[in-house]
């Protein structure tokens, strides 16, 4: 699925690190999901979203697995 | 985190208590052997006799840095957040369910201690589970592996 955590970090300059820490979990994972390799659940989804103080629908792209 | 504090002593005297469960079935199975109630080296093949030490020791000796592990934590405060921090990561538990997770382990467990009692008891019935043990180690490892890469762990 694609996200915009990369962009959104980026443009916050935070690192993976931080977000992950900030989200309570694992850099590995933060990695995963900006890759597109791991959907996070939607409780980490939520909690990335709230974070950057947007939607989830804002920050992750779900036109893909509507079809 | 005073939760997560308490849950690692819990596991600290629950690893206790496995390597004193490991240590008298050592005395055990030694002494029931050396009266001929159950096999004795004699009766054993070199490789059932030396795979069951392999894995009672090995349990014995995992436990030893299990406990050494965890006082670390207790005494670390950062290093347990961080602990629990990866413990409920969510990829990792992910990758954990999608290679059978507790089941896997817990079969793996049973197998293992099965393999061990086995050796003192029947080669025929060693050989069956070692070779059951050995195909659900590499299952898991193996199912573990891939969905560690498919998700870019």
């Amino acid at each position: 699925m694609k996200n915009r955590i990369r962009e959104l970090r980026k443009a916050r300059k935070l690192s993976q690190e931080e977000l992950a820490l900030a989200v309570g979990t694992t850099r590995q994972t933060i990695t995963s999901i900006e890759i597109g390799k791991y959907t996070a659940s939607l409780v980490l989804a939520y909690k990335i979203s709230r974070y950057f103080q947007l939607t989830i629908e804002e920050v992750f792209d779900f036109s893909e697995t509507e079809e | 985190m005073e939760q997560y504090l308490a849950k690692i002593k819990r596991r600290i005297w629950l690893t206790r208590g496995w390597i004193l469960l490991c240590a008298a079935a050592v005395v055990v199975l030694g002494e029931l052997s050396g009266r001929g109630i159950l096999l004795d080296s004699r009766g054993q093949t070199p490789f059932s006799r030396s795979w069951a030490s392999a894995i009672l020791f090995g349990e014995m000796a995992a436990g030893l840095w299990l406990i050494h592990r965890n006082k670390k934590l207790l005494r670390d405060r950062e290093a347990a957040s961080d602990r629990r921090r990866r413990e409920r990561d969510e990829l990792r538990a992910a990758v954990h369910d999608k290679s059978g997770g507790i089941v896997a382990d817990c079969l793996i467990f049973l197998l293992a201690n099965a393999a061990v009692v086995l050796a003192f008891v029947s080669m025929d019935a060693f050989y069956a589970v070692f070779g059951a043990l050995l195909a659900a180690v590499f299952l898991k490892a193996g199912t573990r592996l891939y969905f560690s890469r498919k998700y870019g762990m």
